[in-house]
C-alpha cells in the first residue's frame, strides 16, 4: 500500500481534521455484536483482512501521520511531563527503538529506513525529514531522550510496563492523546490499581485472569484488542490535564451537530514483550471518525445503534457521554429498521 | 505455541566433570536478544517422544550471534539431559523456542545476594554483565561438588574477585546459610538457583532470621513430577492416551499429535489450561485459583495429573 | 471522567489493624508528632533493645535521619506509620527508595480524614482537604475528589468539578 500522507489538519480550535474515503473503509470498526457485551477480546496481533487494513503492519501509519506528530509535539510543548520515563525503564525505551525502527524500516521501506553496523545505527524518517545517526544503547548520542525521541516519530500513545513480583508497573509513557487518564497520576502504579476507576469490575477475577495473562506473553507472541468510547469534536487530546478546556464540549452537542460533532473513538491496543528488558510495550494507537462518517456504512450504523442503545448506565457514565446518549441513539436510530419509534 | 527456531550446535565444551555447555548459532540470522535471567525450552526428538526441557541462558544478553547453555547430566535424568549428552554432536541442528524470563533481577534492590547450587549457576552467569553494566553491588555464593558441577569456577574468580564465596563441598567448609543472610541491610535481595533442598534451607533461614518473603526469589523449575499412570480421554474424538508413570499429560497428548499453547511446562504461564469434563484432578501448578481449583473443571496438563485412574478432557 | 459515584476503586489503599510482627529482629516506628500516641501500644509490646521511635513530620529531615540509619539496622526490620495518609505515604516512597519492601512497613488508620488531592490540570497538591469540591491552591479551579489513589504522590485524583457545565457547582461535602 502506499499511502498518501494528509496535509497538516488539526485535532484542537478549527478542527479541520477529516477521514477520506479510503480512511474510512479502514476504519477499525470495534463492534461484532449487536448489544453490548463485556469482552476482554484479545486476540494474535497478526496481519488480517488484507494489505490495506490497519491490521497489515506491525505499527499502522496512515494519511493522518503528519497531522498527529504536530499534535504531539504542541501537546509535549505545553506538558512535557506528558512523556515520562522512570530510569530503570532506560533499557525498556531502547527495545522500544529497536522495535519500532526495524517495523517502519521493513514495512514502510519507502517512508523510512535503518542502516545497523553494530550498536552505529542510522534511522532516517523522511517524512518529517530527520536523519540522525547514534550508538544503540547509549541515550546520550541521540538529540532528545529515547522514548521521547521515538515516540514524537510514530502514531499512538505508548506505555513500559515493568514486570516484577509476577505485576505488571506504569513506569514509563509518552502518552498525548488518552482517552481521558493522566500519565502523570498514574505512573508506577501496579494493573490493578492503574484500572482502580474502572467501574462494575466485571468481577475481579476478569483481571486477575488477564494479569496472568500479560505476564506470560512471550517474546514473539504480541496480542491486540480494541478499546473504545466516544469523543466530543476530533479531540486527540481528551487527557484528563486538559479536561477543563474540553469538559464543556460535552454539553454542546444536539440534535443539528451530533452527526458532525460525535466522533467514534478506537483504540487498537497491541501488547508486545520487549526481549532485552521483559518489558511489556503498551501502544495505543487511536483513530477518530465522525457519526456522519460511520453513516456511509449502514451496516457499521445499524450495529452501533444497537450497541449504545444497550449499554449499561454505569459505562456510560464512565466512558463519559451520558449528556449526549441520547442524541447519538436518536441519530443512530434512523439507520436500524428494527428501532422505528425509538 | 510459542515461537520455534532452528540452531546448530556449534561448540560442546566439558566445563565439568557432568556438566556440558552447548554453543548454539541460528541456521539464519541473528538471535533475539534477551534478559537477565532468561530460558529456552530445546527440543530433543527420540523415537519414544520429544523431550522438551527449559536451560537457562548463559552467554552475554546483548549478543544475538550465538546462545549458550549448559546441561548438567541427571542422576534420575528423564532422558533429557542424557540426550544431550550422548546423542547431540557438534554440527546437528536443534529447534528451541524464544527466550522467555520467570527469574528476572529486581532493579530496586540495593543489592543482589545469588545463590547458586551447582548447575544453577547458570542464570546468575546472564545476570552477571547486567550488573556491571548497571553497577550494581553483589555478591555470589556458589555451592557444588568438586569436580563434579563446579563449571566456571576459575573464570568466575578472574571476573569477580571477592564478590565471589565458594564452597566445594569436597574440600571446604559447609556453606552456613544463617552466617550468610545474617547481618544484611535493608534492601538486600537473595535469588537461589539449585536443588530444591537449597532452596528450602534459604526460606527456613529467612523465617527464622524474620526476614520478609518478599526479598527471597528463586526461580520455580517445576519439572513434571512423575505420578501414577492412568488413561486420558480426549471428548472431541473419543480417543483415549495412555500417560505413563513418567511423563506428564501434555506430553502424551502432544506424542498422540495434538498441539497445546504451552509456555513454561511448569505449571506458572497459565497458557495450556484444559478444559475437564470428567475424573477427579492432582493438581500441581501454581497457576489456577483456589476456586478454579475445586471447581474441578480445569486443569494444567504440563504438571497436574488425573487423581483417580482415567480423565477426559474437553478437547 | 472518573466519576464521584463509583464506589469501590481498586487502588484506595486500605488500612486493616496493625499488630506487631513477632518474627522481626528490630520495630521502627515513624510518626508525625501529633501521632506518636497512636503508636504506644504496639511500642510496649517491643524490648526497648529492639526498637525505635522517630518523630518527625519534616520528610526532607527524615529522609537524611534514615539515609544515615539504615546501615544500621537488620534487614528484618518492621516499619510501622502513624499519622495522616499522605504524611505516611511520603514515608513510604522515602522507605521504598532506601530499599525497605512493602512486607515490611504497616500503616495505621490515618489520624483524620483529611485528603492530599492531587489537581490533574496543574498538577499542584493541595493538602489537608476536607470537603469536595474544593478551589485547587494551584489554578484555582473547583475540584472534585476522587477514590483513584497514587501511592506514588500519597495523593487523591481531582478534577474540575463543573468543566461540562459551569453552574453546575455541588455544595461541598466532608469526606
Amino acid at each position: 500500500m502506499n499511502i498518501a500522507i494528509n496535509k497538516i489538519q488539526t485535532f484542537r480550535d478549527d478542527f479541520t481534521y477529516s477521514n477520506s474515503p479510503e480512511a474510512i473503509a479502514r476504519f477499525p470498526f470495534p463492534f461484532t455484536d449487536d448489544e453490548y457485551k463485556y469482552t476482554v477480546n484479545m486476540e494474535p496481533h497478526q496481519p488480517k483482512d488484507g494489505e490495506n487494513s490497519v491490521y497489515a503492519r506491525f505499527f499502522d501509519i496512515d494519511e493522518h501521520y503528519l497531522s498527529e506528530m504536530k499534535e504531539r509535539s504542541l501537546v509535549l510543548a505545553e506538558m512535557p511531563k506528558r512523556c515520562l520515563v522512570m530510569p530503570h525503564m532506560e533499557l525498556a525505551c531502547w527495545d522500544m527503538i529497536e522495535k519500532i525502527m526495524t517495523s517502519l524500516a521493513a514495512q514502510y521501506p519507502q517512508h523510512f529506513s535503518l542502516t545497523q553496523d553494530g550498536d552505529n545505527w542510522c534511522w532516517e524518517n523522511k517524512l518529517l525529514n530527520i536523519k540522525d545517526s547514534f550508538v544503540f544503547g547509549d541515550s546520550s548520542t541521540l538529540p532528545k531522550p529515547p522514548m521521547e525521541y521515538i515516540g514524537r516519530q510514530i502514531q499512538g500513545d505508548f506505555a513500559l510496563l515493568d514486570q516484577r513480583d509476577d505485576d505488571l508497573f506504569l513506569d514509563a509513557g509518552i502518552v498525548t492523546c488518552p482517552a481521558d487518564w493522566s500519565l502523570m497520576f498514574d505512573a508506577g502504579m501496579s494493573f490493578s490499581e492503574w484500572h482502580g476507576p474502572v467501574p462494575m469490575a466485571p468481577s475481579q477475577n476478569i483481571f486477575e485472569r488477564a494479569l496472568k495473562y500479560l505476564v506470560a506473553i512471550p517474546v514473539g507472541r504480541p496480542v491486540r484488542r480494541l478499546n473504545w468510547t466516544l469523543t466530543v469534536n476530533a479531540r486527540m487530546d481528551t487527557a484528563s490535564e486538559t479536561y477543563h478546556k474540553w469538559g464543556h464540549e460535552r454539553s454542546e452537542v444536539n440534535a443539528e451537530n451530533v452527526a458532525e460533532k460525535v466522533h467514534l473513538r478506537v483504540e487498537l491496543q497491541v501488547i508486545d514483550r520487549m526481549p532485552r528488558s521483559n518489558a511489556l510495550m503498551f501502544s495505543i494507537r487511536t483513530y477518530l471518525i465522525s457519526l456522519a462518517d460511520i453513516s456511509t456504512n449502514p451496516q457499521w450504523a445499524q450495529r452501533m445503534h444497537r450497541v449504545i442503545k444497550t449499554l449499561p448506565p454505569a459505562l456510560i457514565e464512565y466512558k463519559g457521554f451520558a449528556r449526549y446518549h441520547q442524541h447519538v441513539v436518536d441519530y443512530l436510530a434512523q439507520f436500524d429498521e428494527s428501532a422505528a419509534g425509538d | 505455541m510459542t515461537d520455534t527456531f532452528k540452531v546448530t550446535v556449534t561448540d560442546i565444551q566439558t566445563v565439568a566433570s557432568s556438566i556440558k555447555e552447548f554453543t548454539l548459532s541460528p541456521v539464519e540470522g541473528q538471535l533475539i536478544p534477551f534478559s537477565a535471567g532468561s530460558h529456552i525450552v530445546v527440543e530433543m526428538p527420540t523415537e519414544e517422544k520429544t523431550y522438551k526441557n527449559a536451560y537457562s541462558l548463559l552467554s552475554q544478553p546483548d549478543d544475538p550471534s550465538h546462545y549458550k547453555i549448559a546441561v548438567r547430566l541427571q542422576d534420575n535424568s528423564r532422558g533429557g539431559s542424557v540426550y544431550m549428552h550422548t546423542q547431540v554432536k557438534v554440527g546437528d541442528s536443534l529447534t528451541i523456542s524464544a527466550p522467555a524470563n520467570r527469574f528476572a533481577p529486581l532493579w530496586q534492590a540495593k543489592k543482589h545476594i545469588l545463590i547458586a547450587g551447582g548447575i544453577g549457576i547458570t542464570p546468575f552467569l546472564s545476570y552477571l554483565p547486567e550488573f556491571e553494566r548497571r553497577g550494581e553491588d553483589y555478591e555470589l555464593h556458589y555451592l557444588y561438588r568438586g569436580g563434579q558441577t563446579g563449571a566456571y569456577c576459575n573464570e568466575l574468580s578472574e571476573q569477580l574477585g571477592d564478590r565471589l564465596f565458594c564452597y566445594d563441598s569436597a574440600t571446604s567448609p559447609r556453606c552456613n546459610i544463617e552466617n550468610l543472610m545474617s547481618q544484611r541491610a535493608p534492601g538486600t535481595h537473595f535469588y537461589i538457583c539449585g536443588p530444591e533442598k537449597l532452596i528450602e534451607a534459604v526460606m527456613t533461614t529467612a523465617k527464622q532470621l524474620g526476614i520478609a518473603a518478599g526479598y527471597i526469589h528463586f526461580e520455580e523449575f517445576a519439572a513434571p513430577k512423575p505420578g501414577n499412570a492412568f488413561e486420558l480421554e480426549l471428548k472431541s474424538s473419543g480417543r483415549l492416551l495412555n500417560v505413563s508413570e513418567e511423563e506428564s499429560m501434555l506430553e502424551a497428548i502432544e506424542k498422540s499429535g495434538i498441539e497445546i499453547p504451552n509456555l513454561c511446562r511448569g505449571g506458572v504461564c497459565g497458557q495450556c489450561v484444559c478444559r475437564v469434563s470428567q475424573g477427579k484432578i492432582d493438581h500441581r501448578d501454581t497457576f489456577l485459583t483456589e476456586q478454579e481449583r475445586s471447581s474441578g473443571d480445569v486443569i494444567m496438563p504440563c504438571v497436574s495429573r488425573a487423581a483417580g485412574e482415567r480423565l477426559t478432557l474437553d478437547i | 471522567m472518573q466519576d464521584e459515584s463509583i464506589k469501590s476503586v481498586s487502588s484506595r489503599p486500605v488500612y486493616p489493624p496493625v499488630e506487631i510482627n513477632i518474627n522481626a529482629a528490630y520495630h521502627l516506628f515513624i510518626t508525625e508528632p501529633s501521632a506518636s500516641s497512636k503508636v504506644g501500644n504496639l511500642l510496649q509490646q517491643t524490648a526497648a533493645k529492639t526498637h525505635q521511635l522517630i518523630e518527625s513530620d519534616n520528610i526532607e529531615e527524615l529522609k537524611l535521619q534514615l539515609t544515615e540509619l539504615i546501615g544500621t539496622l537488620p534487614l528484618a526490620t518492621s516499619v510501622y506509620l502513624a499519622g495522616r495518609e499522605t504524611y505516611m505515604w511520603q514515608v513510604y516512597a522515602v522507605l521504598a527508595e532506601l530499599g525497605f519492601i512493602k512486607e515490611q512497613i504497616e500503616m495505621l488508620t490515618p489520624t483524620d480524614n483529611s485528603r492530599t488531592v492531587f489537581c490533574c490540570h496543574c498538577y499542584t497538591q493541595t493538602h489537608q482537604v476536607a470537603a469536595a469540591p474544593f478551589e485547587c491552591e494551584g489554578c484555582g479551579l473547583p475540584l472534585t475528589v476522587t477514590d483513584h489513589f497514587s501511592k506514588r504522590l500519597g495523593s487523591y485524583f481531582g478534577f474540575q468539578v463543573n468543566a461540562e457545565a459551569k453552574d453546575e457547582l455541588p455544595a461541598a461535602e466532608a469526606f
